[in-house]
């Protein structure tokens, strides 16, 4: 080593692409200077963004997004407060009133139905009702589809063929029939039980899509390097791949959270939702198609809460994944 | 722990050892993929992807590993570094048996050899700033909070490699590539390593680019005595940055020696052809200097030839080269083994200009 040591190095000229001037450290440095396009080093602050403050930024920017988000927060309190905010409760029966289309006369913005019941405080309770089963069902089957995910593309082999297989399962299920199997036997009742059968059949979807992305990160370089560094496998898993899986879990979350609001209705329509004293969307919708005919109000009131609550989830979701995303440029 | 028994203490394995003394020493390193096939995914074959290579590395010096894509170069690497497990063979850091080593204890001799990968896009993580990727090592070691003071530490390394601190809060597409590559040298130096696996850390740049790297990494090299084993495929990066130069063939070992021995002495078959395959830079010479063509293809490392592995290519195969595998053995006294049953000295870079 001694004999063709450091002085020997660059002896080969002209032969090499490398063979620019020698570059020593300050030379390096000056370089730098021009490398970058912005230069702060006549002492002007950078703001140091954070990923959270580059993301606010970005959903902030998202229009539709933000409507949403404000639209879906006013549903929100509205239903959580539905009992201070109801004119009247939701069994409160006045049979003088029954049947009137929607009316600022005695508060009955949605009408009433045959008994009497003020509807606008039915729709709030009932979007209660759906809100709750939904949220549950989405941070359940988000929690355990997750989790399956990247436990099979983490570790693959067999741990991979267990979880898989059992995700094949519950996806061959028949779906509604057995929801409604399960609501015969378990459901009807509350909403947190109904939210329960929800979360076990939903969490596979976003089970493959997380084991699929895991089984692409797990190859990146950037994990490669974790490891060599000497990360811990949960490290690795929490620090590097699941930050950059949050698109594809956001995405599901959403229409989980969506698709759980409207399921939960069509188990309410089919009569095995929610016990029924308790208001549920898809209850309301089932009670009223009977008369849709002379009463529109009972369909469509209900009806038209279920699909924007549906849809503005989905404009927020969109926003946060566009948030997320670091290399996605703002416009 | 026989082997832990004959080696330097924990103290030693630590402390850095003087230049030029051995540090790592793979010994028939071997790495087999196993290909599965049929009902029950039972094992059909095997890639061999390395196959009984061994080779040292001494402190302060480079060694350099060149081959084709896909002769096992980077397999090699990141055997080392234990990324993939060894199918077999050894792999000493200063004695120490690092393909036997539980992951624990494996984990505990990471900070000594770090890997810089050749992507730059791939090998840093998109979602998290500059400063937490160089940090990140200190952080899993315990060097980052109180007294280490790991802020500071960030900031030192990305000075070092030429990097303004003041851009740590930026995430890595906000860099161009060649400064990516300088985030993944700071990454690799913020333990203080001994040895560092370059895996064709310049092959996706600009040659421009390149060169700033290559000084960069060669500036480091002589303030901290790192030892790198540089995986390449560009034969004049090579030359410029090495010490030492191993040439691999689908998985084998089929030269080694100085850069000299090499670049000016080449006796295998294969190392000439690579060699006569490097252009030329002066107009002048142009189709003046006699060019090795190889036949044919690098046969599939799931079937490897009988006897030599070169020989379905080579122009100097006999019968012998198809019965006996040439053993990588010194065989003109210079110090520099050569695997080829007809090896002899040829300059092939040389230029006669009449």
């Amino acid at each position: 080593m001694t004999d063709q040591g450091r002085p020997t190095r660059r002896e080969h000229g002209l032969q090499t692409p490398a063979d620019f001037p020698p570059t020593h450290a300050s030379d390096v440095h000056d370089e730098r200077e021009v490398l970058l396009d912005d230069d702060y080093s006549d002492g002007a602050q950078i703001e140091a963004r954070s990923q959270w403050q580059l993301f606010r930024r970005k959903f902030l920017r998202h229009k539709l997004a933000m409507g949403s988000l404000v639209f879906l927060v006013i549903i929100g309190i509205g239903a959580f407060f539905a009992e201070q905010l109801a004119p009247y409760g939701y069994e409160e029966i006045d049979v003088l009133r029954a049947n009137t289309a929607p009316t600022f006369e005695g508060l009955h913005f949605f009408g009433t139905d045959q008994l009497g019941r003020d509807y606008f405080s039915r729709v709030l309770y009932g979007t209660r009702t759906s809100l709750q089963v939904a949220v549950v069902v989405a941070l359940l089957s988000t929690a355990i589809g997750t989790a399956v995910g990247a436990a099979a593309g983490f570790y693959r082999g067999w741990v991979d063929s267990v979880l898989m297989r059992l995700t094949d399962l519950v996806l061959i299920l028949p779906g509604l029939a057995v929801l409604l199997v399960a609501a015969a036997l378990f459901g009807q009742g509350s909403p947190l039980r109904i939210a329960l059968i929800l979360a076990l059949l939903f969490w596979v979807s976003l089970a493959r899509v997380v084991r699929g992305v895991f089984l692409s990160l797990r190859e990146m370089e950037y994990v490669q390097a974790a490891r060599a560094s000497g990360a811990s496998d949960l490290r690795i898993m929490f620090r590097h791949m699941l930050p950059n899986t949050i698109g594809p879990i956001i995405v599901n979350l959403t229409l989980v959270l969506a698709s759980a609001i409207l399921v939960e209705a069509t188990l309410a329509f089919l009569g095995f939702g929610v016990n029924p004293p308790i208001p549920a969307l898809g209850r309301l919708i089932s009670d009223g198609r009977s008369s849709m005919q002379s009463m529109w109000w009972l369909i469509i009131m209900p009806g038209v809460t279920l699909v924007s609550i549906a849809l503005a989830i989905n404009f927020v979701g969109d926003g946060l994944r566009d948030g997320l995303d670091p290399t996605q440029q703002e416009t | 722990m026989s082997t832990t028994a004959t080696a330097a203490s924990e103290q030693d394995l630590h402390a850095r050892s003087p230049l030029g003394t051995e540090i790592l020493r793979v010994e028939s390193l071997t790495k087999h993929f196993p290909i599965r096939g049929g009902l029950f995914r039972r094992q059909v074959g095997a890639v061999q992807a390395v196959d009984d290579v061994s080779f040292a590395v001494r402190a302060g010096e480079t060694v350099g590993l060149v081959g084709e894509s896909g002769c096992g170069k980077s397999t090699t690497g990141r055997c080392i570094v234990r990324l993939l497990d060894p199918t077999d063979g050894q792999i000493y850091f200063k004695g120490v048996d690092l393909a036997g080593l539980t992951s624990r204890r494996m984990r505990e001799l990471r900070r000594e050899i770090q890997i810089m990968f050749q992507d730059p896009y791939a090998s840093l993580n998109p979602r998290i700033s500059v400063n937490e990727i160089i940090g990140e090592p200190l952080r899993i070691f315990g060097r980052y909070r109180g007294e280490h003071k790991g802020k500071e530490r960030v900031a030192e390394l990305m000075r070092l490699v030429g990097l303004n601190p003041e851009h740590g809060n930026r995430f890595p597409h906000e860099f161009s590539g060649g400064q990516r590559q300088r985030i993944g040298v700071a990454r690799a130096l913020a333990l203080d390593p001994q040895l560092i696996i370059l895996d064709e850390p310049v092959s996706a740049l600009d040659v421009s680019i390149q060169a700033q790297v290559i000084n960069l990494l060669d500036e480091l090299q002589e303030r901290l005595g790192l030892a790198y084993l540089f995986i390449a495929h560009d034969l004049s990066v090579v030359r410029h940055l090495c010490d030492r130069v191993a040439v691999m063939y689908l998985g084998k070992i089929v030269e080694f020696g100085t850069k000299h021995e090499i670049f000016d002495n080449p006796t295998h078959p294969y190392t000439q052809a690579l060699l006569s395959a490097v252009p030329i830079t002066d107009p002048r010479m142009r189709g003046k200097r006699e060019r090795i063509m190889l036949e044919g293809d690098v046969p599939s490392p799931s079937n490897p030839p009988s006897g030599c592995r070169f020989r379905t290519r080579c122009w100097k195969a006999e019968e012998i080269c198809a019965t006996e595998v040439p053993e990588l053995t010194d065989r003109f006294g210079h110090g520099h083994p050569s695997a080829c049953h007809f090896a002899e000295p040829r300059a092939v870079l040389r230029v006669d200009p009449s």
